[in-house]
């Protein structure tokens, strides 16, 4: 464990965070101090102060308790959206990659395709299309993720797959599902847990930005990008702690993924380092 | 290498044919009929059938399709249903402004990230160097978005600098013109600054390792020419890539600033028309930036091929 | 809130409906000024005007949005025009008769007008602009002028309307876009009628001439160096030139104003006031609006607000006083039906619901029988209206009444009111007509345009129609106080929160002209401090 540690540390530094943020996301019930829907006029508009550490709202609403509400949207965003992309991408890329043929080929042009897109502008273009809502925001990032797990998949499995074990066990008989699951996905875990902590990152600042652009979850429910949105306007009054809150909420957790996957990186990837 | 230029746009023409595809369907998907707001409130359901058979909506959708691509092939995407003005027109008209603000954030990008990559490759663990490396994760995971409204907290209410958005024309008011220009640079420029200066730090560091570059040292030269001469030469291969997918963060990147500091160009037309429900417009967009990065790309990999004799023209992008 | 006003008033038409100005005919008025600006004014000078939205059509014909009148105003002359108070004056009218049997207007026309292109405007420009605003297929100005069966020639400054039957509105009407005259030469010269509508270059006849249009960068509108108007014999307008920038943030056009970068706005946030006040650069300078805030709740069949207790709960369970304070930060006034405090039929002591009452409204819902739950819709991308829709969310729980809050492209909004078919209620407002009628009728008349929650009442119909066919002013005062009395209490229509106030921010380094309560500016009185 020691060992661990002395030998990772930014991988235990982030996976700190990480855990941090996923705690506060699970106990937001708890941890916030007010409830952060609940409106009272008032009190709105106060600086921060030891009852409001980051101080209230227009509506008169507890901003750092919103800041706290709002991680359970970004995380779960999060971590559905990459669901999405992961699933979906992974069996792309291990069907082309070991079928190869007609398959492959449809697939990676498939692949290209969406590729072509600016990941955010497509993300904004399918969300607009199929309506401002949470659920739509989490596809359309999904979605946007796809190409990275296929192309990622399919290239270790066109590495491994001519391997002396897998030719081995393909020989003895070794069912192709059986050989996918049990030969060659093992392999190729690594570079797909850091692709996937990444996008995570990339899936939480996606959603505050979809949510701020209007997007995303609807009102009164907290999410960082909404609330930036909303607050802005209070910048020329210099209200500035309505925006700051959501606006740290959201760097540190973009922050925490891309800290840890950059760590993880370098640990378990090192062909990958180079490059980092 | 004309071979190569030749093969890679062939491949193109089938990805291209998919955008168009993906493109089309995303406009067809949402719900809600254009026609009803392109009809205005006193619609008529005859003058609205009438429509629907005049722009061809009545056809199945595979036929609408190719009527569409075909009319796009020929270079007209149809007028706006917010403001009549044809689609081409429109987005032609904000080009412009946002090559101005893509080029001053590249400009920026660049040029900071090769300083500061420099710098920190040569000093390596150096506390400017960690400094560095801090800065570019916390570059990347800053939105911008926030970041914007920072800095015109800052240097537009706070100490008046730079006003806090808005646009004057490049001809006629340049000196108002870089006013505006500023700020909105800054917040576009600091993700791909993150990434850029990331980028140069590390293949520096890479070619460093090389076995010329070990040469050059044991010969005695000094530190400053082994980086010029040498090693910058072959570190700015990887890093052409990277600004060439630049583009794409910046035409990403430029719908948020934009929106953020009015400025008048193809990102703010994009969140005006996804607001006013202007598919026309939109689709455009969303297909143009396909192919302007699409484009990029192709020529990022030919540079790649031409600076790197190493690379085999076969290698598919990565 | 004038923001979310504004943007909630694209489908309105004109800026004044005077029923009884149409026959109190006043008499030629010499000059274009109502207001003594006059005096040793400069000319000459550049302003920027920070305008909320960029123009949407520069052709009056198909205008739905009040931005685009900011820009008309300048740029094309009208028929006839409203002073301060809203009192009809002469423009490019000298003087109108109208006939004993009401169905014909006789208009007596200026004879020194020229269009910017150089043509001359005369008897037959009239003719040519009424008949294009009638008969041209999606004409919005055709609903405006539906009495006038004929316009006529009688010489070149005498233009007659035949009306198919009275209709004491029409010269209200001619104050705003259906009254406007462009240049047949300069429309003819563009074969698309929809590039005419971005490119009226030089059109008009107004004080300003329209030289340039950038979509959503800048408009630029120069000196008519030839207009007809003066100002206590000084030749108008002062200024040169007029840049207009489209900055859709109120937020951003205020930094503007107090940063110098432009020198005009006509609308900021309430919560900006008292900083604009306080700042030693600017002027603002306030003024009570016929605007109106109104929730619109779907009162046709089927739908939950069909049954008027639903609705007068939610109208006796706001705080209309808190509303203002705290949503509106103290801009305007708080209200409960159609009729302002500055029009004639005004009643200050009508207060229905001036104070909250969630134990009423709750008795009320009791009485339905089934708990309260309903969508609001609102704007997206407004944050200032989803402030708003919050604070009534609130408010309503305390009656327990669920109030969901919807967002929706304000174009789909409009689309699903003008269908009837929006689930619940909206969140919509008027900008307002000097007179009551205009802010009433289409309202709440059966079946009307604006009419969007399907309401009808035989008594309230009975009680317009006396308030249209009169010219009396206390008769009218009577017939739209017992009307407002049903619609707003009895069988309310719609859920009225406020008026609103017309602004007017300068810098100090021009001279403003006053601020009109149809929230317009009036460039042409308009000079650069000396």
């Amino acid at each position: 464990m020691i060992w661990f540690i002395r030998r990772n540390p930014r991988i235990v530094i982030g996976g700190a965070l990480v855990t941090l943020l996923l705690l506060v996301a699970l106990a937001a019930p708890f941890v916030a101090p007010y409830d952060p829907v609940e409106v009272d006029v008032s009190r709105s508009l106060l600086p921060p102060s030891p009852e409001h550490w980051l101080g209230t709202d227009d509506l008169g609403r507890d901003v750092l308790s919103r800041v706290i509400w709002g991680s359970r949207v970004s995380l779960s965003v999060g971590v559905i959206s990459v669901s999405i992309g992961f699933i979906i991408g992974v069996s792309v890329g291990l069907l082309a990659g070991y079928l190869g043929g007609l398959v492959d080929l449809i697939a990676m042009r498939a692949i290209d395709a969406l590729l072509a897109f600016p990941a955010l502008i497509l993300a904004i273009a399918i969300t607009a299309a199929l309506g401002p809502q949470l659920q739509n925001a989490m596809i359309a990032i999904g979605v946007v993720a796809i190409p990275l797990y296929a192309r990622l998949t399919r290239g270790q499995v066109l590495s491994v797959r001519e391997r002396d074990f897998l030719t081995a066990a393909r020989t003895v008989g070794v069912p192709p599902t059986r050989l996918v699951l049990r030969h060659i996905f093992p392999n190729i875990t690594n570079p797909l847990v850091v692709q996937a902590t990444l996008s995570t990152a990339f899936a939480i600042l996606a959603e505050a930005t979809l949510s701020f652009l209007g997007l995303g979850a609807q009102p009164p429910t907290p999410t960082w990008g909404a609330d930036i949105f909303y607050s802005q306007r209070w910048l020329t009054n210099l209200k500035w702690w309505m925006s700051v809150g959501p606006g740290l909420g959201i760097f540190l957790a973009v922050f925490a993924f891309n800290f840890l996957g950059d760590a993880l990186r370098d640990a378990l990837d090192p062909r990958l380092r180079r490059s980092a | 290498m004309g071979g190569y230029i030749l093969r890679r746009l062939l491949l193109m023409v089938p990805v291209a044919f998919l955008v168009t595809i993906i493109v089309f369907a995303l406009i067809h998907l949402s719900p809600g009929d254009p026609l009803v707001i392109y009809a205005g409130e006193e619609r008529d359901e005859a003058v609205i059938a009438v429509l629907r058979h005049e722009y061809g909506l009545d056809q199945p959708l595979p036929v609408q399709y190719v009527v569409w691509l075909e009319h796009a092939l020929r270079g007209d995407l149809g007028r706006s249903l917010r403001t009549h003005q044809p689609v081409v027109e429109a987005v032609v008209e904000r080009v412009p402004a946002t090559f101005e603000l893509g080029l001053a954030a590249l400009f920026i990008s660049v040029s900071i990230g090769l300083v500061v990559g420099t710098l920190s490759a040569v000093k390596r663990n150096s506390p400017l160097d960690l400094l560095a490396t801090g800065f570019t994760i916390a570059g990347v995971s800053l939105p911008n978005f926030f970041l914007g409204l920072v800095l015109i907290l800052v240097f537009s209410l706070a100490i008046r600098l730079f006003p806090p958005g808005g646009y004057a024309p490049l001809f006629g008011e340049p000196v108002d013109n870089l006013r505006h220009l500023v700020l909105p640079a800054v917040t576009l420029a600091t993700a791909s600054l993150a990434v850029n200066t990331r980028q140069i730090r590390s293949s520096l560091l890479d070619t460093f390792g090389q076995d010329y570059v070990r040469t050059a040292r044991a010969k005695g030269l000094s530190e400053a020419i082994i980086v010029a001469r040498h090693a910058m030469k072959n570190a700015l291969i990887p890093v052409v890539t990277i600004i060439g997918l630049q583009v794409g963060a910046i035409i990403e990147g430029a719908i948020v600033t934009e929106q953020i500091y009015s400025w008048p160009g193809i990102g703010k037309l994009a969140v005006d028309s996804i607001a006013g429900r202007d598919y026309p417009v939109v689709q455009t967009i969303v297909l143009l930036s396909a192919l302007s990065y699409m484009f990029t790309t192709l020529v990022v990999d030919v540079l790649y091929a031409w600076l790197d004799p190493r690379i085999s023209y076969g290698r598919a992008r990565s | 809130m004038v923001a979310e006003t504004r943007r909630l008033t694209r489908r309105e038409f004109l800026v004044a409906t005077g029923a009884l100005a149409a026959v109190a005919c006043s008499p030629a008025a010499p000059g274009a000024s109502p207001s003594g600006t006059a005096g040793k004014a400069k000319y000459g000078g550049t302003v920027t005007m920070a305008l909320e939205n960029d123009v949407v059509d520069f052709d009056p014909l198909k205008s739905r949005a009040f931005v685009d009148r900011n820009i008309y105003y300048q740029i094309y002359d009208s028929l006839v025009r409203v002073d301060e108070d809203g009192k009809i004056i002469p423009w490019l009218a000298t003087k109108w008769d109208v006939a004993s049997d009401q169905k014909s207007v006789t208009f007596t026309l200026r004879d020194d007008v020229t269009f910017h292109d150089g043509t001359k405007f005369d008897a037959d420009s009239v003719k040519w602009n009424i008949e294009r605003y009638i008969k041209t297929q999606g004409s919005q100005r055709a609903g405006e002028l539906a009495s006038v069966a004929s316009v006529d020639v009688v010489n070149p400054t005498t233009v007659k309307f035949t009306l198919k039957s009275p209709f004491s509105p029409l010269l209200a009407n001619l104050v705003d876009r259906a009254g406007m005259m462009i240049s047949r030469k300069a429309f003819e010269a563009i074969p698309s009628a929809d590039d005419f509508d971005r490119k009226a270059f030089k059109a008009g006849s107004g004080p300003f001439m329209l030289t340039e249009a950038v979509k959503d960068d800048h408009i630029t509108l120069e000196k008519n160096p030839n207009w007809w108007g003066t100002d206590g014999g000084n030749k108008l307008p002062y200024l040169d030139k007029i840049t207009i920038r489209p900055i859709t943030s109120s937020d951003v056009r205020f930094t503007n104003l107090r940063t110098g970068d432009a020198h005009v706005a006509n609308n900021i946030a309430g919560k900006d006031v008292p900083t604009a006040k306080s700042d030693s650069s600017l002027n603002y300078q306030e003024k009570p609006a016929y605007s109106f805030r109104s929730l619109i709740p779907n009162r046709a069949k089927g739908f939950v607000f069909e049954d008027a207790r639903n609705v007068k709960a939610v109208s006796m369970a706001i705080d209309r006083q808190e509303l203002l304070e705290k949503g509106y930060f103290n801009l305007g006034v708080v209200g409960y039906g159609t009729i302002a405090p500055k029009h004639f039929a005004y009643d200050p002591s009508f207060k229905p619901y001036e104070k909250a009452d969630a134990a009423g409204a709750k008795a009320l819902i009791q009485q339905v029988g089934k708990p309260l739950t309903f969508d609001l819709l609102i704007a997206s991308g407004d944050p200032v209206g989803l402030q708003l829709a919050q604070l009534i969310q609130a408010q309503l729980k305390k009656a327990d009444i669920t109030m969901n809050i919807q967002q929706l492209e304000f174009a789909k909004i409009l689309d699903l009111q003008s269908a009837h078919t929006f689930k619940d209620m909206a969140f919509t407002g008027w900008s307002g007509r000097v007179d009551p009628d205009g802010n009433t009728y289409d309202h709440v008349y059966t079946k009307r345009p604006f009419n969007d929650s399907s309401y009808s009442n035989a008594d309230v119909d009975k009680f317009l129609d006396q308030e249209r066919a009169t010219s009396d002013e206390s008769a009218r005062k009577t017939a739209f106080r017992s009307a407002e009395k049903i619609y707003v209490v009895d069988d309310p229509a719609r859920v009225w929160l406020g008026f609103g106030a017309a602004q007017l921010l300068t810098s100090k380094k021009v001279k403003a002209p006053p601020v009109y309560p149809d929230q317009i500016v009036r460039y042409h009185l308009m000079s650069m401090a000396s």
